[in-house]
């Protein structure tokens, strides 16, 4: 089980405010990763700099054997990343069969192919029936299970989830945790920020947390569940009468 | 869920936006080519003053297709396309009356200049990441100053313009009677419109919409957004420019305000708006009625001066208010309403 992504003292500050504060993070492959910690911690912006969205203030990220530390998104994405994001970003105004399509030609340039590849992923997501709705009135579950669908379509090697289950009901989730199950067994490793404990602790080999940009705390579910410092400042006292 | 707008006028090229990009229905196709056929026997049964208006209709409707490309697909509202048209007329006329050189040549090296002005304003624009109305605005830019410096520069004839000799010699790219210029504007108008309809149906053509639609998620499935908004630039610029040179072969008369005004951008923008953006043929829907409209208001209304141009902004406004998503808007949700109902 090789190192799949190494992050090594990755920092982003925002005018004065340190987002991301010399956050270290391996990922081998075939593992699925959680990220949690409070609003605001930094996780998407975590996210954000090792995808290439922002420009990392320090700190160097290796993907793969390469590093990719400055690269921009697109040439993330070409490396084997493909991420979804916290705010549905779809392309609103066409079918859900060309966005998904979108993600295919990144590895494909015939349109027949692509649309062969998109067909799969929008199967591999349960859509099936609504390959040609307009996914602008699609609703949230399906939009963000096509999300999935579209990263997936780029033929990832890390598959980047920001908060996948948000705003969907207990059905939904279950049926996207299958789908996380499913990914993983088709040899993806994924990095996924999520706040449904139950849904990340059941899914996560290891889970990191961050708290003011800075990770306190990585280890199994049961560490980061009993580790003091997490409920202090996430989990919540609740949380550890609960255990 | 909702996408943030980058600027105000984004929602204006948020609609009219072509959904479907399967095959024409049989019943299109009938359509396409009885309109065809009746534009190219209009020569056989319309007076002159007549076929100027159809060739009218058939260059708006290919310059509004140039716009439409990098505009109403590719989701870079221009506001400075007479920039590109202006460099074509004036690269193939000052060629040809200053230097003797032919004006087919001259056609290509407004192609290539016009290419090249847009490759400049888009590697600024874009390189910054000027987005939404900020990237429209530098668009205008660029244009105005390609006006003031045609204007103040004897090279270019200054304001006086630049006025082509007639020679009715195909070889020097004029077409005798109108006819020939109506068919070579056809010719024009049914290569750009059917390279539209192709292009839809590639990787290409598809990349240009998902950067419409949503740039940063096209940039995070692998899409190089520079790359692609470039080329869609450069190749509306490039198809443009031809506009241009074929105006001024036409009209044989140039000057910096008929080239590189404002009312020439706006020309390229309102067939788009009044046929439905990022349509296949919304443009030539849009210059088939405003182009009459226009003409008829000028005709009817010329003892009032100015008064043509409010007549011609209220119609402008009734179909922004009343078809929002332009005349292909309207069919689409009316065959949805019918769907609906049965």
């Amino acid at each position: 089980m090789g190192v799949l992504l190494k992050a090594e003292n990755v920092t982003k500050r925002f005018a004065g405010l340190t987002a991301v504060d010399s956050v270290n993070l391996v990922i081998n492959q075939g593992e699925i990763i959680g990220l949690i910690g409070p609003n605001g911690a930094g996780k998407t912006t975590f996210f954000n700099s090792i995808t290439g969205f922002y420009t990392a203030d320090e700190g160097k990220v290796e993907f793969d054997g390469q590093d990719i530390t400055g690269l921009t998104t697109y040439q993330n994405c070409k490396a084997g990343m493909a991420r979804t994001f916290q705010i549905v970003q779809p392309f609103g105004n066409l079918t859900a069969l060309e966005n998904v399509m979108v993600g295919a030609f990144n590895r494909v340039n015939s349109y027949a192919e692509a649309e062969k590849i998109a067909k799969e992923m929008i199967d591999f997501v349960g859509m099936t029936d609504k390959t040609y709705d307009i996914v602008a009135d699609l609703n949230i579950g399906d939009q963000r299970k096509l999300e999935m669908a579209r990263a997936l379509a780029t033929k990832p090697k890390l598959l980047l989830l920001d908060e996948v289950m948000a705003g969907l009901t207990p059905t939904e989730i279950e049926g996207v945790i299958e789908l996380v199950k499913k990914v993983r067994k088709a040899g993806t490793t994924i990095l996924m920020i999520e706040h449904i404990m139950a849904a990340l602790m059941t899914l996560s080999d290891r889970v990191a947390v961050l708290d003011h940009g800075k990770k306190i705390a990585e280890g199994t579910p049961t560490e980061i569940t009993s580790n003091e410092n997490v409920i202090e400042s996430y989990l919540g006292k609740a949380y550890k009468k609960e255990q | 869920m909702e996408k943030k707008n980058t600027g105000t006028l984004s929602p204006l090229l948020k609609r009219g936006i072509n959904t479907t990009s399967g095959g024409m229905s049989r019943l299109q196709i009938i359509i396409v080519l009885a309109v065809s056929i009746f534009v190219l026997l209009t020569p056989q049964f319309l007076s002159s003053y007549r076929l100027n208006l159809v060739i009218t209709i058939l260059t708006a409707a290919y310059f509004a297709q140039c716009w439409n490309l990098m505009s109403g697909f590719t989701g870079q509202f221009s506001f400075g396309h007479a920039a590109f048209y202006g460099v074509g007329a004036y690269m193939s006329s000052i060629l040809s009356v200053d230097y003797g050189v032919n004006p087919w040549i001259g056609m290509l090296a407004g192609m290539l200049a016009a290419g090249i002005v847009a490759a400049i304003i888009g590697y600024l624009s874009f390189h910054y990441n000027l987005r939404g109305d900020y990237f429209a605005l530098a668009t205008m830019a660029f244009c105005e100053i390609l006006r003031v410096i045609t204007k103040n520069t004897e090279f270019f004839h200054a304001s006086t313009g630049v006025t082509i000799s007639y020679s009715k010699d195909w070889k020097q790219m004029q077409f005798g009677g109108k006819e020939g210029y109506l068919y070579v504007a056809f010719i024009m108008l049914a290569a750009i419109t059917f390279g539209l309809y192709k292009i839809r149906k590639t990787k290409i053509g598809l990349y240009f919409v998902a950067i419409r639609e949503n740039e940063d998620a096209a940039k995070a499935l692998g899409i190089n957004a520079f790359r692609y908004k470039m080329t869609a630039l450069i190749a509306s610029a490039m198809l443009t420019a031809l506009a241009g040179t074929f105006y001024a072969q036409y009209y044989l008369y140039i000057d910096p305000t008929i080239c590189f005004g404002n009312s020439v951008s706006v020309s390229a923008i309102t067939p788009c708006i009044i046929g439905g953006t990022g349509t296949i043929f919304g443009p030539i829907i849009g210059a088939a009625i405003i182009e009459p409209i226009s003409e008829l208001t000028n005709a009817l209304l010329s003892q009032y001066v100015g008064l043509n141009m409010v007549v011609y902004g209220l119609i402008l406004v009734l179909a922004i208010l009343l078809m929002p998503n332009g005349v292909v808007g309207l069919f689409h949700k009316l065959r949805a309403k019918k769907q609906k109902g049965e």
